[in-house]
């Protein structure tokens, strides 16, 4: 071999070997920048991993990862088995409707008011009737603060998205909180193929797109059988002329619940998935087993169907197999493998997670039809994960910015209403996105000019106890040393904070300490402090995660 | 294709060098005052895709009543509810809009048929994200379409500190509005009210550069680091505060001036509140050249309604409040076009649930400024079956980008230039203006 070959020959096996090499070097050096071999270090490895995998890093969570090794609470946490404190499961426990079938709530919360009720009355049957969705979003509110099962309410916050309804949109308000329950949380650290199944069969789902209505449109026999009858002719043949297929459900299905927008399906698999899921809706609240799945035999559209280029055939003998038919062929689909993983690292990992790291994840995806504890390890464990391109590279949402900052501070949340209300300022309410998208989840969404004064506001008013309801420890500023106010910035950023303060918002705060000092010569504690605790909790670095 | 908004500006002949620079130094070096009358751009977006067909009704049309039985406009009445506001032998507004019919005889208001996108999406996010980007089909174009405009004409525009180019009066922008140029998304009123909110974070979200006259000890600084130790470009989260602070400033500073001259009523509703607002801003004479407000809940699946219903009270809500913000407005409605739209039509025939579906096809409103009104606008090809767009819906006659560019070109005086909309060449919507 000539030499010049031979050269050639090692130049290339040398790249191949690079090329076999980079994925696990990413994390220390960035190619092409000619620096030093540099990665996160530990400390920022585990931030970096708190910051992902709970709503809101803390000191005290820092150390226990540290102790215990990230990997071994992951395994933990994925269980989902971590005991609530005694005063959490107290909270919820006075909580009456958390636990209830929908049927139960509305038979417990729904008066009937009279035509001759009072207005103390109405006002009364009023505030009974708002309970239910009351609880619901006190619970996740509390839950998210308080619950040791962190990567479980990571989840939840995830999936309450992904699988999104709106108490805003007729009973789902009744039926909310047993959809939180038995499809969200049920299954948040368990398989997704089962939580696509239960939403499915949800009738907070099923009313919330649709799906209890649509129906096989009426057939020309059955308005000539109408006519021969010869009773109420007009209205029954306006109203069977009005039955037929609606494709709200079945759209959503395909595009926000598993393939992703306009991936592998057309309009005429919107169509044929419709006709699978006719006679799919909720049985009525006078029935035996009111406000459950019921499969109406009569409204099911027949016929063999074709959905992605699969005839699901016309099953006679028990027609809601079409239905479970259409869904197995959604979980088992390499879209929904790809559109979940891909989603579920833009959640975790980065706003624009890389296509290697998708393709893997969706494997493990796919392998394990969606079992999601197997996707978290995954994803800890892939090479992209501890990237210094990835840390502090994701803008936190509304829900995670008051989260993360009622945990940092060691906030005491008696009542949660003026949370939402502050989520609802921030144009993320829970359970109430105006469309089944469910909230965004990147930056570009929540990051306006204008939108971040209303975080600026929050933290201000969770800081200076403007909001009902939530209050800082005291132990926040205890040990503040009274005559020093130059000093108070960085023990409160200690406290608060599991990241250095950056330059910037170190000195401005200092400036803004130094103005205040100067203009009213004595400074005290309890009139400085929270503020410059708001500052921290609206500087960048606390938007960041 | 892979369009960026910095390409887009080379073609546009705006230096990228410009860009390069801090945004306030770029700022400072065109300051000059705001035109007199600055011609405004409203554009309020229809979300979850109205319903064409019973907004502008083709009660002529005998297919009409035969596709929707149950929740079609009566052609006269006498019949099933308040009758169609006749505009011409052929189209009727919904009953409704009454408040807009006096604006349609007075040539101020152009209703406009079969317009929309020529994707075939029958998602209301994507169909929505690809209209306000302008480009349809793309996933690769980040900024809105009136971003893209703010952006080019911004060195030209001339900006002076009392200025605001353009607002949406929601806590989130509309993608229409996201991009390079800062537009302030309007939080509400605690925040706008709050005088210390703003000063604090005015000193958390200064930059480096600025406070470096203020200090002291004149040592020199270099950029500001981020926590990692090291320099990095650009961190938008902190733009982003420094744009809140400025915007925010001027915004409130604005409302703060005193109106001559009577207010007229609006709804108190958020929409009415919305357009209030916008209106004063308008006749502050600040140079307020977009202004934008969603409204939501068009997405009527379910008992739609017709005549009375779900639809027709959003649509009251909307005509009337458009009809105070002319008369708001005065003379001042001579520069201001209001344009309304929303992402697509919705099938021709109702559902089995007295709604309508996803449709292609759909209606616009053009109030204002110059627009020929008192005709209704684009080309109509009837209801029958052959003639919809895939059998069901109404077909799109009139692409969207046309009637921006035409907009941007005949009221904004903006001639689009190539590349503006990605892979498109515009065509002029003729008789418009």
């Amino acid at each position: 071999m000539k030499l010049a070959s031979r050269l050639a020959l090692a130049c290339l096996s040398g790249a191949l070997l690079l090329a076999a090499q980079a994925p696990a070097r990413a994390q220390e050096t960035r190619p092409g920048t000619g620096t030093a071999p540099k990665g996160l270090s530990e400390d920022q490895r585990i931030i970096h991993f708190l910051n992902r995998f709970t709503l809101g890093a803390t000191p005290r969570l820092l150390a226990e990862v540290k102790a215990k090794g990230m990997k071994a609470w992951l395994q933990e946490q994925v269980k989902g088995a971590a005991p609530e404190p005694q005063f959490l499961r107290d909270r919820l426990g006075e909580m009456g409707s958390l636990e209830l079938s929908a049927a139960q709530i509305v038979d417990n919360y729904l008066e009937q008011v009279g035509k001759d009720a009072t207005p103390r009355e109405r006002r009364e049957a009023q505030i009974l009737e708002n309970i239910p969705q009351k609880e619901l979003i006190d619970s996740i509110v509390l839950r998210a603060i308080y619950s040791p099962n962190q990567v479980r309410e990571v989840s939840a916050d995830f999936f309450r998205n992904h699988f999104a309804v709106s108490v805003d949109k007729g009973p789902v308000k009744w039926l909310a909180v047993e959809y939180e329950r038995s499809v969200v949380r049920q299954h948040a650290l368990g398989s997704f193929a089962d939580m696509l199944k239960a939403s499915a069969h949800h009738p907070a789902m099923l009313f919330y797109l649709d799906n209890c209505l649509s129906s096989r449109p009426a057939s020309p026999e059955e308005l000539e059988a109408i006519k021969r009858r010869g009773k109420n002719v007009p209205e029954r043949i306006e109203q069977a002329q009005q039955r037929g297929l609606n494709e709200n459900y079945a759209r959503e299905l395909l595009e926000l619940h598993t393939l992703g927008v306009d991936n592998y399906y057309s309009q005429d698999d919107v169509i044929e998935v419709a006709k699978c899921l006719t006679g799919w809706t909720i049985t009525p609240r006078n029935s035996a087993k009111p406000l459950t799945f019921w499969f109406r035999r009569d409204a099911h559209c027949g016929g063999d169907k074709v959905v992605l280029g699969k005839t699901i055939k016309s099953d006679a003998q028990n027609p809601v197999s079409e239905g479970e038919a259409v869904l197995e062929l959604l979980i088992g689909h390499e879209g929904t493998a790809k559109f979940l993983a891909w989603k579920l690292c833009r959640w975790l990992v980065n706003d624009e997670p890389g296509e290697a790291m998708v393709k893997r994840i969706a494997a493990v995806f796919q392998k394990t039809r969606g079992d999601l504890a197997a996707v978290y390890l995954a994803i800890f464990e892939d090479p992209d994960f501890f990237t210094e391109a990835n840390f502090l590279a994701k803008y936190k949402r509304p829900f995670e910015f008051v989260v993360s900052a009622l945990r940092a501070t060691g906030a005491e949340v008696t009542e949660v209403d003026a949370i939402q209300r502050a989520l609802a300022g921030m144009a993320e309410p829970l359970y109430r996105c105006d469309n089944p998208t469910g909230f965004y989840d990147h930056a570009e969404a929540w990051q306006d000019p204008g939108a971040m004064a209303l975080r600026w506001k929050a933290a201000l008013d969770f800081a200076k106890g403007n909001v009902r309801g939530v209050r800082l420890p005291a132990s926040l500023y205890a040990d503040l040393p009274e005559d020093k106010p130059m000093e108070w910035k960085a023990l409160l950023a200690a406290r608060l904070l599991c990241v250095p303060l950056s330059e910037n918002t170190s000195r401005a705060i200092d400036d803004f300490v130094a103005r205040a000092v100067q203009a009213s010569g004595r400074v005290k504690v309890k009139d400085l402090a929270p503020e410059i605790v708001a500052g921290l909790l609206g500087s960048p670095e606390f938007q960041k995660q | 294709m892979n369009f960026s908004r910095r390409s887009f500006l080379k073609v546009a002949g705006a230096g990228v060098g410009a860009l390069a620079l801090p945004s306030f130094a770029w700022r400072g070096l065109f300051a000059q005052e705001a035109a007199a009358a600055t011609r405004s751009l409203v554009v309020i977006y229809l979300r979850g895709g109205a319903d064409a067909l019973n907004i502008v009704v083709p009660f002529a049309d005998s297919r009409y009543y035969e596709l929707r039985p149950s929740i079609a406009i009566a052609p006269e009445a006498g019949g099933d509810g308040a009758p169609v506001i006749k505009l011409d032998k052929q189209f009727g507004l919904h009953p409704s809009l009454g408040a807009l019919k006096p604006h349609f005889d007075a040539a101020r208001f152009a209703p406009l048929v079969c317009t929309g996108s020529p994707h075939t999406t029958r998602s209301h996010f994507d169909a929505q994200d690809f209209m306000e980007y302008g480009a349809p089909g793309s996933r690769t174009v980040r900024d809105g379409w009136l971003n893209r405009y703010l952006s080019a004409t911004n060195k030209a525009a001339g900006i002076d500190a009392s200025r605001l180019r353009a607002v949406a009066m929601q806590s989130l922008l509309p993608r229409s509005l996201r991009g390079e140029y800062p537009v302030l998304a309007v939080p509400d009123d605690k925040v706008l009210n709050d005088g210390k909110l703003i000063d604090l974070f005015d000193d958390v979200y200064k930059d480096g550069d600025k406070k470096e006259g203020e200090k002291k000890s004149g040592e020199k600084k270099d950029a500001p680091k981020d926590m990692m130790g090291e320099r990095r470009e650009e961190d938008s989260v902190t733009q982003t505060g420094k744009d809140t602070v400025e915007t925010l400033k001027r915004y409130k500073e604005i409302l703060k001036r005193p109106i001559e001259g009577k207010r007229a009523t609006f709804g108190v509703d958020k929409f009415g509140r919305a357009m209030r607002d916008i209106a004063a801003c308008i006749r502050a004479n600040v140079g307020l050249e977009v202004a934008s407000v969603d409204v939501g809940g068009w997405d009527d699946h379910v008992n739609e309604g017709g005549a009375e219903g779900a639809l027709a009270q959003r649509l009251k809500t909307l005509g009337d409040n458009l009809a105070a913000f002319l008369e708001d407005l005065g003379p001042r409605a001579e520069s201001t076009l209001v344009y309304v739209m929303t992402e697509f039509g919705r099938t021709c025939k109702e559902n089995g649930n007295e709604g309508t579906d996803h449709g292609h096809g759909g209606c616009a409103f053009l109030l204002g400024g110059k627009v020929k009104g008192g005709k209704v606008h684009g080309q109509w090809s009837g209801l029958a079956e052959k003639d919809l767009y895939q059998k069901r819906d109404l077909p799109v006659t009139t692409d969207y980008r046309d009637v921006f560019a035409t907009v941007l070109a005949q009221h904004m005086k903006f001639e689009v230039p190539k590349g503006f909309f990605p892979d498109y060449t515009p065509k002029a919507v003729a008789g418009l203006f």
